[in-house]
């Protein structure tokens, strides 16, 4: 009896394993997926729906990586070649969902696709502008093989376009895309956020802002800038000068450089480079009415004077914060205003600091907080300390 | 588990108590009881009937002092026969022997010859004839003399053997050069040297119906577990084999599990580990014609530590007892691992490393896991034939082999190249593995645990290392849990497992010993190390 059970033991895990071996070479990685609005004049959806007189609605590209043996070593070989061999493929498709593009995709490779790598997702204007995000993005939501930390960007103009560029660096464009928008420790001017916190994001409030890629010269890709998205759509976008003002509000903004007038020599600039940052996001419910403020606190160095060497005295640097302080007020000033008066969108939170803090009156004004918003009144303080001046010579 | 039970149990009716040396009954069972003769022809010719077709006995007849008869017997090679000729046969048959003695006749003879002539260290005198046939069997010399009912067994053994050298295995960089032989008293007095205590015990046995193999059993008498001791005699003395070939057999038949993978005894040929281990409460067996002694209770923190780690400084013996760890970890799991990810989850690679891996598994015509039995089946193919090569071919093998099997491999797209990483990578982490008995162990789980990732990815990986912890977690040698003091656990005790404290915090011996003498020394204090030095 002891036997038996052993050897049923056994058969039991020989028989029922096995069953999702595949072997990496056999999976078809996808790196990268763009979204777009199908357009009605691609060949693609001529052929595809000839019989039916309704258009689809997507278009999806995938870029894949081009896996051959000897891919690592030509690339390596190319050397001084400018022209390198490209790595990855591109599929694409329209339909009425992505999973059914997904599948007529499928049947054109050998390989099964594998969204376990994927590194971004794009999404293009136009699509961003009609439908809702999320609605776009349910496959993904949906599928437990994503990988979680992909980046999720919106294309200015047409995403799919943005595959064809050749950035110099890397042989894929979507570990390029992915890469770059790591480099936001540097700069505030860009949006560095996963999937998760997007979808989250979105999920709670419908508002926010995504980052937003667009072509740069030499064909080459340039992720700067946002989106703004109102109730899980796009309206608008700000420049990177404003993305960063918006990251200050959010707290976001690891790094970054700001660009000054020198206030005791004109048409002379000093530069400081933040080295951390605090913001708090304050709201005053007198009489009922929200009204918000902005506390700002920065560190800066500073990293370039553009004079003779100066020696800089403490009137000097105390001039300079007021300086930097003032400038970074009318950013986030601006800012704000644009996103109230021009997109009413919410997308600094500031709904959410109101119902954390004064659920009361939040529960009041939530029905009409869309027409609120644009007029609630915004105080900025901004307050600067220069903590390094650079190594003195 | 069950079966071994059995026969054990079966085995000590049968066998009575089978003791120390001077008692040899049952040894030359066939002979017990018979007495020597008066005369020495009738003694004579008995032992020539006993020793009939064994032409290596010397038989010497000769007289002492020129009077009486008397005749020497011996086995050719197994005794020093120049002391033989210079102080037994000299003195015996030269008159100057016995000048100034009157020697009236054969009985004074034989007990002059015994207490004034004779000048060796070790004589005895017997009257029964089996143990005058053990004497000559282990290399004695044994004189009849006539019209006496006893022998004299004058002890000259000696025989050609190996000195002691340096040990071949367990190399240590800054540890004694010295290593067992095959000399059971040459070990043991390797070991006493170094501990120079009366309480250090040695227990003698002689096992094997034919082999007669002597086995002895060594322990401080204050320090180690008296239940220990007694199990371990207990053990031994119901062994029963016909020949005992080396230490495996006896630790194979005295082991408490003989159906799992993991030694259960610690086999080493460096006399200062014994040493070590006596001091923590552990019991050594030395086996004659051995040059490895076996330390028992094993634990796998044991077996996992090198005499390195006590000479070198706490800091770095506890770097390279991690390095040790991780080693021994890799060797087991490693290629298990990378089948459980190429085949089956992807996606914990991470993407860029993915990306090489698939490009460089391209064109090859096998799943994950036939590629890394193939490698690894061709590793230890390499190393079976590397021990069995005549030792000057043995490096060119090895070369050979990483470049025949490795490069040539991948160019014919048999396996990939990360897999050859992967088996060198294995191959050369189980070497870190300071017990060559455990070292095997690991090589067996993992073609286990390398079935099961296989079949059901890193799920079956985590299942086969379950399994592996949940038996170990139950094995037990002598009675000693087998991850103490791991499990159970000892806080007090991990002072030396992957942290090699300093020597002032080790002043405890291990609590899962439960020796008698719990302390080695006063330092226990922190900072009394110190106050001594200054004389407070």
């Amino acid at each position: 009896m002891k036997r038996i059970r052993i050897i049923i033991l056994i058969l039991v895990v020989f028989l029922s394993g096995c069953w999702d071996r595949i072997e990496l070479d056999r999976r078809s990685f996808v790196l990268g997926a763009a979204l777009d609005m199908a357009p009605e004049d691609n060949e693609l959806t001529i052929e595809k729906f000839a019989d039916t007189k309704k258009s689809p609605l997507f278009m999806l590209t995938l870029e894949t990586a081009l896996i051959h043996k000897d891919a690592e070593s030509e690339s390596g070989n190319g050397g001084g070649n400018t022209q390198q061999k490209r790595n990855s493929l591109l599929h694409t498709g329209v339909g009425n969902s992505f999973f059914e593009i997904l599948r007529e995709e499928a049947k054109e490779s050998d390989r099964i696709l594998f969204f376990g790598h994927q590194q971004v997702i794009i999404i293009g204007e136009e699509l961003a502008r009609k439908h809702n995000i999320l609605e776009v993005l349910d496959f993904w939501i949906r599928d437990p093989e994503v990988d979680r930390s992909m980046k999720i960007l919106l294309a200015r103009g047409n995403a799919r376009e943005l595959f064809n560029a050749d950035p110099k660096n890397s042989k894929y464009v979507s570990i390029f895309i992915f890469n770059q928008s790591e480099q936001n420790r540097k700069s505030a001017e860009f949006i560095n956020k996963d999937f998760t916190s997007i979808i989250s994001e979105l999920t709670e409030c419908g508002n926010g802002l995504l980052g937003s890629i667009e072509f740069s010269e030499n064909n080459s890709l340039r992720v700067s800038g946002s989106g703004v998205i109102k109730d899980c759509r796009l309206v608008g976008w700000l420049d990177g000068h404003e993305t960063q003002a918006a990251q200050y509000v959010l707290n976001e903004a690891k790094g970054g450089e700001i660009t000054v007038e020198d206030p005791e020599r004109e048409g002379k600039f000093i530069t400081v480079e933040i080295s951390g940052m605090s913001t708090k996001l304050k709201v005053d419910t007198k009489n009922d009415i929200p009204r918000f403020t902005i506390d700002t606190k920065i560190e800066c160095n500073i990293t370039e004077i553009d004079d003779e060497p100066v020696k800089i005295g403490k009137q000097a640097i105390a001039s300079v914060e007021k300086a930097v302080s003032a400038y970074v007020k009318k950013q986030i000033k601006n800012t704000v205003e644009k996103l109230q008066k021009q997109y009413k969108a919410d997308a600094l939170g500031f709904g959410e600091t109101l119902k954390k803090r004064h659920n009361k009156l939040w529960k009041v004004l939530e029905k009409d907080w869309d027409a609120i918003y644009p007029e609630v009144p915004v105080s900025v303080q901004v307050s600067t300390k220069v903590r390094h001046l650079g190594r003195a010579y | 588990m069950g079966l071994f039970r059995l026969l054990s149990r079966k085995n000590r009716k049968k066998i009575q108590k089978v003791n120390t040396d001077t008692n040899v009954s049952k040894v030359f069972g066939d002979y017990q009881g018979i007495h020597l003769d008066k005369s020495l022809d009738n003694n004579i010719k008995s032992i020539k009937t006993i020793f009939r077709d064994c032409d290596d006995i010397v038989y010497r007849p000769f007289k002492i002092a020129k009077r009486f008869k008397a005749e020497l017997v011996y086995m050719d090679g197994m005794v020093k026969i120049d002391a033989v000729d210079n102080f037994v046969m000299k003195p015996l048959m030269l008159e100057y022997g016995m000048a100034g003695i009157e020697v009236e006749d054969e009985k004074k003879a034989f007990l002059y010859a015994k207490e004034a002539i004779i000048s060796t260290a070790n004589i005895k005198e017997s009257k029964e004839l089996e143990k005058v046939l053990h004497a000559i069997m282990i290399g004695a010399v044994v004189i009849f003399i006539e019209r006496n009912e006893s022998a004299l067994i004058v002890e000259a053994k000696g025989w050609e053997q190996r000195q002691v050298e340096a040990p071949q295995d367990e190399v240590t960089v800054r540890g004694p050069r010295d290593a067992f032989t095959e000399n059971i008293r040459t070990n043991s007095a390797l070991i006493r040297r170094r501990i120079c205590d009366p309480k250090l015990k040695l227990k003698g046995y002689l096992i094997g119906r034919r082999s007669k193999t002597r086995v002895e059993v060594m322990y401080i008498e204050d320090i180690a577990n008296p239940r220990l001791v007694e199990e371990v005699f207990n053990r031994i003395e119901n062994i029963d084999v016909d020949s005992v070939v080396g230490n495996g057999l006896l630790e194979q038949l005295m082991e408490d599990n003989w159906i799992s993978p993991f030694p259960q005894f610690m086999t080493t040929e460096r006399p200062d580990r014994v040493t070590a281990a006596l001091l923590e409460g552990k019991v050594c067996i030395l086996i004659d014609n051995s040059s490895m002694v076996s330390v028992l209770p094993a634990t796998m923190n044991d077996l996992l530590t090198a005499p390195d780690d006590y000479y070198e400084r706490w800091m770095v013996a506890t770097l390279i007892r991690i390095v040790r760890l991780t080693g021994a970890v890799a060797s087991t799991v490693l290629p298990a691992l990378y089948i459980a990810m190429v085949s089956f989850h992807p996606e914990m690679i991470p993407s860029a490393f993915a990306l090489s891996i698939a490009s460089g598994r391209e064109g090859v015509p096998f799943p994950a896991f036939v590629e890394a039995f193939l490698m690894e089946g061709s590793f230890e193919l390499m190393r079976e034939a590397g021990i069995r090569l005549p030792g000057s071919l043995g490096q060119t093998m090895g070369v050979v082999g990483a470049v025949v099997i490795g490069q040539a491999a991948v160019s014919a797209g048999i396996v990939s190249p990360v897999m050859v990483v992967v088996v060198a990578l294995t191959g050369i982490a189980n070497f870190t593995v300071p017990s060559f008995d455990v070292a095997l162990s690991y090589r067996l789980l993992r073609f286990g645990l390398m079935i099961l990732s296989a079949v059901l990815g890193l799920y079956g990986l985590i299942l086969g290392l379950l399994l592996i912890l949940s038996h170990i977690c139950i094995l037990k040698s002598f009675g000693t849990p087998y991850l103490a003091p791991w499990i159970p656990l000892n806080l007090k005790d991990l002072k030396d497992t992957v942290l090699r404290a300093p020597w002032q915090y080790m002043s405890y011996r291990p609590s899962y010993m439960h020796t008698q003498d719990k302390k080695r020394s006063d330092l226990d204090k922190v900072g009394e190390h110190l106050k001594r030095r200054k004389g407070e």
